[in-house]
């Protein structure tokens, strides 16, 4: 039996579009030579990548319906936490989130909702790695975001290594409704807007640059008073910058105004 | 909206945010509450850390003084009122200002409002509550909030203030009395610990109220413990029903909606059916090292803390002189941060492991050990108890090894039940091999031909010498240890 290679796009919906043809291949190929699926279907993400030999290249193209049922395949056979977690595994960089999370299901759907608990299995215990990984940054990056008032709406730009605009969003939506907001991530070039107590919508790397600059420049004075309450706050007698770097590494550090 | 900031807010920002450092406790944990869709401001319930100050501590809330105007002299604090500093006030207005501003942008997760003594312990609270009302009822903030009560204030205004805040804490500030009497003369124990029992009845009467049980499912109580408190909650549901008897509550939404509904300046009850009464739990904070108590009798307060008075929290803090005063001690060294280190895994280890202080400390040896952390330190003085096999062992048996915390036990506990588990795969799952590799067996097995020895464990623990290298043949950093005849005979 051949290694099957699927070609996706680079984001959410082009993964879920491969996973559900990955699916309708396995199918196939059972049905066809009456064997044990052995994880032969890999999916790779983007252009890119390498050629390996015998093994068949497919391009996936996205498709929105495949998406939705996908979606709700996993939702309805498998609850709303393991979706949650393989969709948060999803969002890691890893090169092959894709394919791992692939085996995850392929086993899932075997096993059913407890196959969480099947910690000893590879796929299993990697997408778990995945989605904590991707969770611990999430945790790190909500206390981090720094929004910055421009007179107009509150801006916030970052460079999470995971995609976490889809994770963290809701939290801000939550706890700011009745504010306008932008959270940019500055390395998958794409913002989610949230106007005043209305829904939230994403917006493309041109289309943030046009609303960047339909705002005026305006200096910001919290944020001097903020810095001032940062350096007063600091008991000299502890200094301990090793365990500040543990907790608030260096890389977070380039869109917080305090160590700017 | 404050839009320009003058110098004068600036240095009042300045004095008050630096009077308040020595405070710890800046989280904002324990409580989960979504937005409500048109104010601003949630909780959330592991708490969220914002920013990280160079002393590696994390800064969670605006942590500010009200004034650091103080009546007191307590002989550890900068703002005592002998000593010769700047003082200054904030109005309410302004605290609330700092608070929605920041919380906007995301710098802070709430407020933690605590005060120097200005006139008098119920004056303060008053202002206290002010600025707290404002915020809550005029500038719809819906975040954390966390208020230092008062020593010597009112059960009035502590009962109005707990419906407005998450957390109330009331500093033990030193762990016995007589410490406290040599240390702060004007601050008499009493006066702390009751309006700690009025809190914490406070928060059990609104538990009863909103359908809970008492606050907690602590892992452990002794006995005695739980039937006083049993009778306490007995009594909190008898004096709740004379309370809705007489007011005609009932708790149905509509009627906590026409009360959220009403103006701010209007609604004068205190009581309100929608909220709870200090969510979040209650903490207290003890200073270290500045008298002469010993970790024994620090852990032993801190289990009397949880268990009598049902706190959420206690914090320890290593005591800086920051007076420069000849009668305490610490001029000129550094911090015990080592010892505040230890306690706080104690503390850990008392409130999600098991353990009691007793069987971490005792009379005869009354400090922890400067180089293996309590738990190492209770696992080879109880060696009767190891190894423990990870494939049949219960829950508490394997919290209590060390390396092995509460996640991986409970996520060993789930594997277990599908495969047999190797060494490796603890690794995987988030054991401390390191150390828990002396103490466990999987299938029988040790990891490596280690003795189950206290002076050999204690040694290898403290070095972190790999054992597999340890056992090598030539055994070379074994040479220290002097040879017996009984090595041989049982070699």
């Amino acid at each position: 039996m051949d290694n099957i290679i699927l070609r996706c796009d680079n984001n959410i919906n082009g993964i879920f579009s491969a996973i559900y043809d990955a699916f309708v291949y396995k199918n196939q190929i059972q049905k066809e030579n009456h064997e044990v699926y052995r994880d032969n279907i890999s999916i790779e993400i983007g252009i890119g990548g390498n050629y390996t030999l015998f093994s068949k290249m497919i391009d996936i193209e996205t498709d929105e319906v495949k998406v939705q049922k996908t979606i709700l395949t996993i939702q309805k056979k498998l609850g709303f936490k393991i979706y949650e977690t393989v969709f948060d595994a999803l969002c890691h960089y890893s090169d092959n989130r894709a394919t791992i999370v692939l085996g995850f299901l392929v086993r899932a759907f075997k096993m059913g909702q407890r196959i969480m608990e099947h910690m000893t299995d590879k796929y299993v215990m990697e997408v778990f790695e995945l989605s904590r990984k991707v969770n611990k940054e999430a945790d790190k990056i909500r206390g981090f975001i720094r929004f910055n008032d421009n007179g107009n709406y509150l801006m916030a730009q970052f460079e999470p290594k995971c995609d976490l605009i889809p994770v963290v969003m809701w939290h801000f939506v939550d706890r700011y409704p009745g504010e306008n907001f932008v959270i940019y991530d500055v390395r998958r070039r794409y913002a989610v807007v949230h106007p005043r107590l209305k829904e939230c919508f994403y917006i493309n790397e041109s289309e943030f640059k046009q609303l960047e600059r339909s705002v005026p420049v305006k200096t910001d004075n919290f944020e001097q008073l903020w810095k001032v309450y940062f350096e007063y706050t600091d008991i000299k007698e502890r200094f301990n910058p090793q365990c500040q770097r543990n907790l608030c590494p260096k890389w977070y550090r380039k869109n917080m105004v305090e160590f700017t | 909206m404050l839009t320009s900031v003058n110098a004068d807010i600036m240095e009042k920002l300045k004095i008050l945010s630096d009077a308040a450092k020595f405070d710890v406790a800046c989280t904002s944990s324990g409580t989960s509450r979504l937005g409500n869709g048109k104010d601003m401001g949630s909780a959330f319930a592991s708490g969220i850390c914002h920013s990280f100050t160079a002393d590696g501590r994390c800064i969670s809330l605006l942590k500010i003084l009200f004034t650091n105007e103080c009546i007191y002299d307590c002989k550890y604090c900068i703002n005592r009122c002998s000593n010769d500093v700047e003082r200054v006030t904030f109005t309410p207005e302004e605290v609330c200002k700092f608070t929605i501003e920041f919380y906007r942008r995301n710098y802070i997760e709430g407020l933690f409002l605590s005060s120097g003594i200005i006139k008098s312990p119920e004056h303060t609270m008053q202002l206290l509550y002010n600025t707290l009302f404002l915020l809550r009822n005029k500038y719809h903030f819906n975040g954390y909030i966390h208020i230092k009560g008062i020593p010597g204030a009112s059960s009035e205004i502590l009962e109005m203030i707990g419906y407005l805040c998450d957390r109330m804490s009331i500093n033990l500030e030193l762990p016995t009395a007589d410490g406290l009497r040599a240390v702060a003369p004007n601050k008499v124990r009493k006066n702390i610990l009751t309006p700690m029992r009025f809190i914490q009845n406070g928060i059990k009467d609104s538990r009863m109220y909103h359908g809970n049980s008492s606050m907690k499912n602590r892992m452990y109580i002794d006995e005695h413990t739980y039937y006083e408190q049993m009778d306490e909650i007995k009594d909190s549901a008898a004096r709740l029903s004379e309370y809705h008897r007489r007011l005609g509550v009932t708790s149905d939404c509509e009627k906590a909606d026409r009360l959220a509904e009403k103006s701010w300046e209007s609604s004068l009850s205190i009581k309100r059916p929608d909220r709870y009464y200090v969510p979040a739990g209650q903490s207290t904070q003890m200073i270290v090292g500045a008298t002469g108590e010993s970790d024994y009798q620090i852990i032993s307060v801190a289990e009397a803390m949880y268990n009598r008075f049902d706190m959420k929290r206690v914090f320890y803090s290593a005591f800086v002189n920051v007076n420069m005063d000849e009668s305490l001690p610490g001029i000129g060294q550094p911090p015990q941060l080592r010892r505040e280190h230890r306690l706080y895994q104690a503390d850990f280890l008392m409130r999600f492991y098991g353990f009691k202080a007793g069987e971490l400390l005792s009379e005869d040896n009354q400090s922890f050990n400067d180089y293996i952390d309590p738990k190492c330190q209770w696992a080879v003085s109880h060696l009767e108890c190891f190894p423990v096999e990870i494939m049949t062992a219960d829950y508490y048996t394997l919290l209590r090894v060390p390396g092995i915390g509460t996640n991986s036990v409970r996520r060993i506990i789930k594997a277990r039940k599908y495969a047999k588990l190797s060494f490796n795969d603890l690794k995987k799952m988030g054991v401390v091999l390191k150390r828990a590799l002396y103490f466990i067996t999987c299938d029988g097995r040790m990891m490596y031909n280690t003795k189950l020895e206290e002076s050999y464990i204690t040694r290898h623990l403290i070095y972190n010498e790999r054992p597999d290298t340890m056992l090598l043949a030539d055994n070379k950093s074994c040479t220290y240890e002097q040879m017996s005849i009984f090595d041989f005979i049982s070699g």
